[in-house]
Protein backbone atom coordinates (compact mmCIF):
# COMPACT_ATOMS: atom_id res chain seq x y z
CA UNK A 1 0.00 0.00 0.00
CA UNK A 2 1.00 3.51 -1.17
CA UNK A 3 2.50 5.26 2.34
CA UNK A 4 0.90 8.77 2.66
CA UNK A 5 2.49 11.33 4.01
CA UNK A 6 2.16 14.99 5.21
CA UNK A 7 5.10 17.02 5.10
CA UNK A 8 4.59 19.43 7.88
CA UNK A 9 4.14 23.25 6.55
CA UNK A 10 4.80 25.50 9.28
CA UNK A 11 6.43 28.26 7.35
CA UNK A 12 10.13 26.71 7.31
CA UNK A 13 12.07 25.00 5.41
CA UNK A 14 12.77 22.98 2.10
CA UNK A 15 8.96 21.58 1.22
CA UNK A 16 8.26 20.86 -2.45
CA UNK A 17 12.03 19.36 -2.30
CA UNK A 18 11.26 17.00 0.26
CA UNK A 19 7.66 16.37 -1.20
CA UNK A 20 9.52 15.61 -4.53
CA UNK A 21 12.12 13.76 -3.30
CA UNK A 22 9.48 11.46 -0.86
CA UNK A 23 6.98 10.92 -4.13
CA UNK A 24 10.32 9.70 -6.09
CA UNK A 25 10.43 6.92 -4.00
CA UNK A 26 7.35 5.87 -3.70
CA UNK A 27 4.78 7.91 -0.85
CA UNK A 28 1.72 9.61 -1.92
CA UNK A 29 2.76 13.56 0.05
CA UNK A 30 0.43 16.40 1.07
CA UNK A 31 2.18 19.54 2.35
CA UNK A 32 -0.12 20.91 5.14
CA UNK A 33 -0.56 22.28 8.40
CA UNK A 34 -3.50 20.40 9.20
CA UNK A 35 -3.46 18.87 12.49
CA UNK A 36 -5.72 16.17 11.58
CA UNK A 37 -4.19 14.97 8.62
CA UNK A 38 -0.86 15.37 10.04
CA UNK A 39 -1.51 13.38 13.27
CA UNK A 40 -3.67 10.65 10.48
CA UNK A 41 -0.88 10.10 7.84
CA UNK A 42 1.33 7.05 8.37
CA UNK A 43 4.45 9.21 8.28
CA UNK A 44 4.98 13.05 9.60
CA UNK A 45 8.14 15.04 8.16
CA UNK A 46 9.12 18.07 9.99
CA UNK A 47 11.44 20.16 7.62
CA UNK A 48 13.14 22.65 8.98
CA UNK A 49 15.65 25.61 8.03
CA UNK A 50 17.25 28.97 9.75
CA UNK A 51 17.50 29.54 13.38
CA UNK A 52 16.26 26.95 16.07
CA UNK A 53 14.47 29.94 17.82
CA UNK A 54 11.95 30.67 14.71
CA UNK A 55 12.09 27.21 14.00
CA UNK A 56 10.74 26.35 17.28
CA UNK A 57 7.88 29.66 17.73
CA UNK A 58 6.76 28.61 13.81
CA UNK A 59 6.02 25.08 15.47
CA UNK A 60 4.23 26.23 18.63
CA UNK A 61 2.29 28.64 16.27
CA UNK A 62 0.72 25.26 14.29
CA UNK A 63 0.82 23.28 17.03
CA UNK A 64 3.47 21.34 15.87
CA UNK A 65 5.04 20.45 18.63
CA UNK A 66 2.11 18.49 20.62
CA UNK A 67 1.83 16.89 17.29
CA UNK A 68 5.26 15.46 17.39
CA UNK A 69 4.48 14.47 20.94
CA UNK A 70 0.85 13.01 20.55
CA UNK A 71 1.95 10.97 17.42
CA UNK A 72 5.03 9.50 19.67
CA UNK A 73 2.21 8.41 22.41
CA UNK A 74 0.42 7.22 19.07
CA UNK A 75 3.54 5.15 18.00
CA UNK A 76 3.57 6.98 14.56
CA UNK A 77 6.44 7.28 12.59
CA UNK A 78 8.20 10.86 12.30
CA UNK A 79 11.13 12.59 10.45
CA UNK A 80 12.49 15.31 11.08
CA UNK A 81 15.25 17.00 8.57
CA UNK A 82 17.67 19.48 9.31
CA UNK A 83 16.23 22.14 12.30
CA UNK A 84 13.36 19.74 11.88
CA UNK A 85 15.81 17.51 13.92
CA UNK A 86 17.27 19.82 16.17
CA UNK A 87 14.05 20.99 17.80
CA UNK A 88 13.35 17.34 18.55
CA UNK A 89 15.82 17.93 21.43
CA UNK A 90 15.47 19.59 24.70
CA UNK A 91 16.90 22.63 23.46
CA UNK A 92 18.82 24.24 21.43
CA UNK A 93 21.50 27.15 21.92
CA UNK A 94 22.18 29.77 19.48
CA UNK A 95 23.95 32.98 19.82
CA UNK A 96 24.05 32.45 23.64
CA UNK A 97 20.26 32.38 23.57
CA UNK A 98 18.47 29.49 25.18
CA UNK A 99 15.37 27.66 23.53
CA UNK A 100 13.09 25.44 24.24
CA UNK A 101 12.63 22.49 21.92
CA UNK A 102 10.26 19.88 21.69
CA UNK A 103 11.88 17.73 23.99
CA UNK A 104 11.46 14.28 22.45
CA UNK A 105 14.49 13.60 22.86
CA UNK A 106 17.26 14.47 25.88
CA UNK A 107 20.16 16.79 24.72
CA UNK A 108 21.17 20.53 23.66
CA UNK A 109 21.82 21.19 20.61
CA UNK A 110 24.89 23.78 20.10
CA UNK A 111 27.56 25.54 18.02
CA UNK A 112 29.60 23.16 16.35
CA UNK A 113 33.50 23.74 17.04
CA UNK A 114 34.77 24.02 13.69
CA UNK A 115 36.91 26.88 11.77
CA UNK A 116 34.67 27.01 9.22
CA UNK A 117 30.87 27.48 9.80
CA UNK A 118 28.29 26.59 8.53
CA UNK A 119 29.15 23.20 6.99
CA UNK A 120 28.29 23.27 3.85
CA UNK A 121 28.56 20.42 1.44
CA UNK A 122 29.04 16.99 0.96
CA UNK A 123 29.93 14.89 4.02
CA UNK A 124 30.12 11.19 5.13
CA UNK A 125 28.35 9.45 7.82
CA UNK A 126 29.46 7.20 9.98
CA UNK A 127 26.31 4.91 10.26
CA UNK A 128 24.83 3.38 13.84
CA UNK A 129 25.09 -0.03 14.22
CA UNK A 130 21.33 -1.41 13.34
CA UNK A 131 20.14 1.78 11.85
CA UNK A 132 17.56 1.96 9.78
CA UNK A 133 17.48 4.52 7.79
CA UNK A 134 21.20 3.38 6.98
CA UNK A 135 20.14 -0.30 6.02
CA UNK A 136 21.89 -0.99 2.78
CA UNK A 137 23.81 2.24 2.37
CA UNK A 138 27.61 2.02 1.56
CA UNK A 139 29.91 2.89 3.96
CA UNK A 140 31.51 6.09 2.53
CA UNK A 141 27.91 7.12 0.67
CA UNK A 142 27.83 11.07 1.28
CA UNK A 143 24.81 13.31 2.31
CA UNK A 144 24.59 17.04 2.25
CA UNK A 145 24.88 18.74 5.34
CA UNK A 146 24.07 22.79 5.41
CA UNK A 147 24.28 24.11 9.14
CA UNK A 148 26.39 25.36 11.79
CA UNK A 149 24.33 23.73 14.81
CA UNK A 150 23.69 20.42 15.81
CA UNK A 151 23.82 17.56 19.00
CA UNK A 152 27.58 17.25 19.39
CA UNK A 153 28.58 14.00 20.11
CA UNK A 154 30.17 15.34 23.15
CA UNK A 155 26.45 16.17 24.47
CA UNK A 156 24.75 12.83 23.51
CA UNK A 157 25.41 10.45 26.01
CA UNK A 158 22.07 10.82 28.14
CA UNK A 159 20.61 10.57 24.61
CA UNK A 160 22.86 7.56 23.34
CA UNK A 161 22.44 6.00 26.92
CA UNK A 162 18.38 5.98 26.15
CA UNK A 163 18.87 3.81 23.62
CA UNK A 164 19.05 5.77 20.32
CA UNK A 165 20.90 5.10 17.42
CA UNK A 166 23.55 8.12 16.56
CA UNK A 167 24.85 8.07 13.21
CA UNK A 168 27.79 10.54 13.06
CA UNK A 169 29.91 12.89 10.86
CA UNK A 170 32.66 14.88 11.31
CA UNK A 171 33.46 18.51 10.85
CA UNK A 172 35.23 19.82 13.21
CA UNK A 173 34.01 17.72 15.61
CA UNK A 174 31.62 14.77 15.77
CA UNK A 175 28.24 14.97 16.23
CA UNK A 176 24.89 13.56 15.50
CA UNK A 177 24.30 13.33 11.48
CA UNK A 178 21.09 10.99 12.37
CA UNK A 179 19.16 9.60 15.28
CA UNK A 180 16.93 6.86 15.20
CA UNK A 181 14.51 6.02 18.57
CA UNK A 182 11.33 4.15 18.37
CA UNK A 183 9.20 5.67 16.14
CA UNK A 184 11.14 8.81 15.83
CA UNK A 185 14.04 9.47 13.30
CA UNK A 186 15.51 12.55 12.27
CA UNK A 187 18.74 13.70 9.69
CA UNK A 188 20.95 16.81 10.25
CA UNK A 189 21.86 16.78 6.92
CA UNK A 190 18.97 17.14 3.76
CA UNK A 191 18.51 13.95 2.13
CA UNK A 192 16.22 15.60 -0.12
CA UNK A 193 19.12 17.73 -1.48
CA UNK A 194 21.38 14.22 -1.22
CA UNK A 195 20.46 12.93 -4.35
CA UNK A 196 20.50 8.68 -4.70
CA UNK A 197 21.66 8.24 -1.10
CA UNK A 198 19.10 10.73 0.26
CA UNK A 199 16.49 9.06 -1.26
CA UNK A 200 17.87 5.08 -0.49
CA UNK A 201 17.68 6.74 2.99
CA UNK A 202 13.97 7.99 2.29
CA UNK A 203 13.06 4.71 1.24
CA UNK A 204 14.44 3.26 4.17
CA UNK A 205 12.21 5.56 5.81
CA UNK A 206 9.10 4.71 4.17
CA UNK A 207 9.82 1.06 4.93
CA UNK A 208 9.09 1.56 8.80
CA UNK A 209 5.79 3.74 8.10
CA UNK B 1 22.86 29.49 8.98
CA UNK B 2 21.55 31.05 5.72
CA UNK B 3 25.09 31.72 4.87
CA UNK B 4 24.88 31.99 0.69
CA UNK B 5 28.62 30.76 -0.70
CA UNK B 6 29.86 33.74 -3.25
CA UNK B 7 31.93 32.87 -6.14
CA UNK B 8 33.59 35.46 -7.66
CA UNK B 9 34.35 35.01 -11.61
CA UNK B 10 37.65 35.25 -13.42
CA UNK B 11 36.60 34.68 -16.78
CA UNK B 12 39.91 34.22 -18.85
CA UNK B 13 40.83 34.81 -22.59
CA UNK B 14 44.25 34.66 -24.47
CA UNK B 15 45.32 34.45 -21.22
CA UNK B 16 43.72 37.68 -20.02
CA UNK B 17 40.91 38.23 -17.56
CA UNK B 18 38.35 39.45 -20.24
CA UNK B 19 37.06 41.89 -16.92
CA UNK B 20 39.35 44.45 -15.62
CA UNK B 21 39.25 44.33 -11.81
CA UNK B 22 38.97 47.85 -10.39
CA UNK B 23 41.78 49.08 -8.75
CA UNK B 24 44.07 46.36 -9.60
CA UNK B 25 47.99 47.40 -9.89
CA UNK B 26 49.12 46.26 -13.07
CA UNK B 27 45.49 45.25 -14.93
CA UNK B 28 45.46 48.48 -16.75
CA UNK B 29 43.93 48.24 -19.76
CA UNK B 30 41.24 46.65 -21.32
CA UNK B 31 42.56 43.26 -19.82
CA UNK B 32 43.75 42.37 -16.93
CA UNK B 33 46.09 39.56 -15.15
CA UNK B 34 43.65 36.49 -13.98
CA UNK B 35 45.79 36.16 -11.28
CA UNK B 36 45.66 39.19 -10.18
CA UNK B 37 42.06 39.16 -10.41
CA UNK B 38 41.96 36.50 -8.69
CA UNK B 39 44.07 37.49 -5.84
CA UNK B 40 42.39 40.64 -5.19
CA UNK B 41 39.40 38.67 -4.77
CA UNK B 42 40.40 36.30 -2.41
CA UNK B 43 42.02 39.54 -0.36
CA UNK B 44 38.74 40.83 -0.66
CA UNK B 45 37.42 37.90 1.65
CA UNK B 46 36.38 35.05 -0.70
CA UNK B 47 36.17 31.48 0.31
CA UNK B 48 35.55 30.37 -3.45
CA UNK B 49 36.72 31.41 -6.48
CA UNK B 50 34.62 30.48 -10.10
CA UNK B 51 37.23 30.53 -12.90
CA UNK B 52 36.42 30.36 -16.65
CA UNK B 53 38.09 29.11 -19.94
CA UNK B 54 36.13 31.34 -22.28
CA UNK B 55 38.25 30.10 -25.25
CA UNK B 56 37.50 26.55 -24.28
CA UNK B 57 34.20 26.52 -23.44
CA UNK B 58 33.68 28.14 -27.07
CA UNK B 59 35.75 25.85 -28.27
CA UNK B 60 38.60 28.15 -29.75
CA UNK B 61 41.59 27.77 -27.49
CA UNK B 62 42.77 26.87 -24.52
CA UNK B 63 44.47 28.46 -21.37
CA UNK B 64 44.64 25.23 -19.48
CA UNK B 65 48.28 26.12 -18.51
CA UNK B 66 47.15 29.44 -16.57
CA UNK B 67 44.31 28.40 -15.18
CA UNK B 68 46.02 25.78 -13.36
CA UNK B 69 48.72 27.95 -12.09
CA UNK B 70 45.65 30.37 -10.93
CA UNK B 71 44.40 27.56 -8.81
CA UNK B 72 48.23 26.53 -7.69
CA UNK B 73 48.58 30.14 -6.34
CA UNK B 74 45.50 30.96 -4.91
CA UNK B 75 44.14 30.03 -1.17
CA UNK B 76 40.45 29.88 -2.61
CA UNK B 77 38.53 26.58 -3.67
CA UNK B 78 38.34 26.83 -7.32
CA UNK B 79 35.28 25.84 -9.19
CA UNK B 80 36.83 25.16 -12.71
CA UNK B 81 34.37 26.10 -15.59
CA UNK B 82 35.15 26.18 -19.46
CA UNK B 83 34.99 23.28 -22.30
CA UNK B 84 35.02 20.04 -19.87
CA UNK B 85 33.55 17.89 -21.92
CA UNK B 86 35.65 14.58 -22.57
CA UNK B 87 37.97 13.28 -20.08
CA UNK B 88 40.64 14.67 -21.92
CA UNK B 89 39.69 18.11 -20.82
CA UNK B 90 38.15 16.46 -17.70
CA UNK B 91 41.00 14.77 -16.08
CA UNK B 92 43.18 18.25 -17.14
CA UNK B 93 40.93 19.93 -14.78
CA UNK B 94 40.69 17.75 -12.13
CA UNK B 95 44.53 17.67 -12.37
CA UNK B 96 45.09 21.26 -11.33
CA UNK B 97 43.55 20.69 -7.83
CA UNK B 98 40.50 22.78 -7.85
CA UNK B 99 37.53 21.51 -5.68
CA UNK B 100 35.58 21.08 -8.88
CA UNK B 101 34.55 21.33 -12.23
CA UNK B 102 31.83 22.13 -14.22
CA UNK B 103 30.70 20.35 -16.77
CA UNK B 104 29.28 22.32 -19.50
CA UNK B 105 25.91 21.81 -20.62
CA UNK B 106 27.34 21.07 -24.03
CA UNK B 107 29.03 17.83 -22.31
CA UNK B 108 24.76 16.38 -22.16
CA UNK B 109 24.71 16.13 -25.63
CA UNK B 110 26.80 12.82 -24.52
CA UNK B 111 24.43 11.06 -21.50
CA UNK B 112 26.96 8.17 -20.81
CA UNK B 113 29.86 10.09 -20.57
CA UNK B 114 28.06 12.66 -18.27
CA UNK B 115 26.87 9.28 -16.21
CA UNK B 116 30.32 8.15 -16.43
CA UNK B 117 31.57 11.09 -15.08
CA UNK B 118 29.35 11.73 -12.43
CA UNK B 119 29.92 8.12 -11.35
CA UNK B 120 33.39 8.58 -10.94
CA UNK B 121 34.06 11.66 -9.29
CA UNK B 122 30.83 12.54 -7.16
CA UNK B 123 30.68 16.05 -5.49
CA UNK B 124 33.86 17.04 -7.61
CA UNK B 125 31.76 17.63 -10.44
CA UNK B 126 28.94 20.30 -10.70
CA UNK B 127 26.99 20.47 -13.90
CA UNK B 128 26.13 23.23 -15.60
CA UNK B 129 22.57 23.87 -16.75
CA UNK B 130 22.31 26.90 -18.81
CA UNK B 131 18.65 27.62 -19.54
CA UNK B 132 16.78 30.12 -21.92
CA UNK B 133 13.09 29.58 -21.05
CA UNK B 134 12.52 25.74 -20.14
CA UNK B 135 15.35 24.35 -22.89
CA UNK B 136 18.54 23.97 -21.73
CA UNK B 137 21.02 26.11 -24.48
CA UNK B 138 23.81 24.12 -25.74
CA UNK B 139 27.30 24.87 -27.44
CA UNK B 140 28.16 28.61 -27.09
CA UNK B 141 24.70 29.34 -26.34
CA UNK B 142 23.31 29.22 -29.61
CA UNK B 143 22.48 25.80 -30.27
CA UNK B 144 19.19 24.48 -28.21
CA UNK B 145 19.45 21.35 -26.07
CA UNK B 146 16.89 18.84 -24.49
CA UNK B 147 14.42 19.90 -22.08
CA UNK B 148 15.70 20.98 -18.67
CA UNK B 149 13.01 19.03 -16.43
CA UNK B 150 13.61 16.03 -18.05
CA UNK B 151 17.55 16.06 -18.14
CA UNK B 152 16.83 17.61 -14.37
CA UNK B 153 15.41 14.48 -13.58
CA UNK B 154 17.83 11.94 -16.07
CA UNK B 155 20.89 13.73 -13.27
CA UNK B 156 19.03 13.61 -9.98
CA UNK B 157 18.84 10.05 -11.02
CA UNK B 158 22.17 9.50 -11.81
CA UNK B 159 23.43 10.88 -8.57
CA UNK B 160 24.55 14.30 -9.79
CA UNK B 161 25.93 16.13 -6.73
CA UNK B 162 25.52 19.80 -7.40
CA UNK B 163 24.04 21.89 -10.44
CA UNK B 164 25.20 25.40 -11.73
CA UNK B 165 21.94 27.23 -12.75
CA UNK B 166 22.62 30.27 -15.62
CA UNK B 167 19.51 31.82 -17.18
CA UNK B 168 21.48 32.87 -20.28
CA UNK B 169 19.27 35.18 -21.38
CA UNK B 170 20.44 37.17 -18.03
CA UNK B 171 23.77 36.46 -17.74
CA UNK B 172 25.78 39.54 -17.98
CA UNK B 173 23.04 41.78 -18.13
CA UNK B 174 22.99 43.42 -14.85
CA UNK B 175 19.43 42.76 -14.93
CA UNK B 176 18.27 40.45 -11.90
CA UNK B 177 18.63 36.99 -11.22
CA UNK B 178 15.95 34.36 -12.53
CA UNK B 179 14.37 33.75 -9.28
CA UNK B 180 11.66 31.72 -10.55
CA UNK B 181 13.51 29.80 -12.28
CA UNK B 182 15.98 28.48 -9.25
CA UNK B 183 12.77 28.57 -7.18
CA UNK B 184 11.77 25.81 -10.44
CA UNK B 185 15.11 24.00 -10.50
CA UNK B 186 15.74 23.53 -6.62
CA UNK B 187 11.93 21.96 -5.86
CA UNK B 188 13.08 20.01 -8.97
CA UNK B 189 17.12 19.10 -7.42
CA UNK B 190 17.35 16.06 -5.44
CA UNK B 191 21.04 18.12 -4.68
CA UNK B 192 22.17 21.85 -4.28
CA UNK B 193 22.12 24.37 -6.40
CA UNK B 194 24.62 27.29 -7.49
CA UNK B 195 22.94 30.32 -9.07
CA UNK B 196 24.54 31.72 -11.71
CA UNK B 197 24.07 35.31 -13.58
CA UNK B 198 22.03 38.36 -13.53
CA UNK B 199 23.34 39.41 -10.43
CA UNK B 200 23.01 43.51 -10.40
CA UNK B 201 22.67 44.43 -6.55
CA UNK B 202 23.08 43.94 -3.44
CA UNK B 203 19.00 43.52 -3.38
CA UNK B 204 19.64 40.65 -6.05
CA UNK B 205 22.01 38.89 -3.75
CA UNK B 206 19.34 39.17 -0.87
CA UNK B 207 17.16 37.73 -3.22
CA UNK B 208 19.37 34.90 -3.98
CA UNK B 209 20.27 34.03 -0.18
CA UNK B 210 16.42 34.08 0.34
CA UNK B 211 16.50 30.81 -1.68
CA UNK B 212 18.98 29.26 0.64
CA UNK B 213 16.46 27.36 2.25
CA UNK B 214 15.06 26.18 -0.94
CA UNK B 215 18.74 24.49 -1.66
CA UNK B 216 20.58 27.25 -3.43
CA UNK B 217 23.89 27.22 -2.44
CA UNK B 218 26.11 29.34 -3.73
CA UNK B 219 25.85 32.51 -6.35
CA UNK B 220 28.75 33.19 -8.78
CA UNK B 221 29.03 36.99 -9.27
CA UNK B 222 31.07 38.74 -12.34
CA UNK B 223 29.80 41.41 -14.20
CA UNK B 224 28.42 43.37 -11.13
CA UNK B 225 31.53 43.02 -9.31
CA UNK B 226 33.55 44.23 -12.56
CA UNK B 227 31.08 47.37 -13.39
CA UNK B 228 31.07 48.09 -9.85
CA UNK B 229 27.70 47.64 -8.63
CA UNK B 230 29.17 46.93 -5.08
CA UNK B 231 32.51 45.30 -3.75
CA UNK B 232 32.90 41.86 -2.86
CA UNK B 233 33.62 42.75 0.64
CA UNK B 234 30.36 44.70 0.68
CA UNK B 235 28.20 41.33 -0.79
CA UNK B 236 30.34 39.46 1.79
CA UNK B 237 28.87 41.32 4.44
CA UNK B 238 25.28 41.48 2.83
CA UNK B 239 24.96 37.21 2.54
CA UNK B 240 26.81 36.51 5.89
CA UNK B 241 23.94 39.34 8.12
Amino acid sequence: MTPRVVVLDYGSGNLRSAQRALERVGARVEVTADADRSLDCDGLVVPGVGAFAACMAGLRAVGGDKLVTRRLELGRPVLGICVGMQVLFAAGVEHGVWTEGCGAWPGTVERLDAGVLPHMGWNTVTAAPGSVLFAGIAPGTRFYFVHSYALRSSAAGEFAASGALISLAEHGEWFAAAAERGVLSATQFHPEKSGDAGAALLANWLEIV
Amino acid sequence: MSTLVLLPAVDVTEGHAVQLVQGVAGSGGRYGDPLDAALAWQRAGASWLHLVDLDAAFGRGSNADLLAEVVRKVDMAVELSGGIRDDESLNRALGTGCARVNIGTAALENPDWVRSVIARHGDRVAVGLDVRGTRLAARGWTAEGGELYETLDRLNAEGCARYVVTDVLKDGMLRGPNLALLRDVCARASAPVIASGGVSSLADLRAIASLVPLGVEGAIVGTALYEGAFTLADALAEVAS
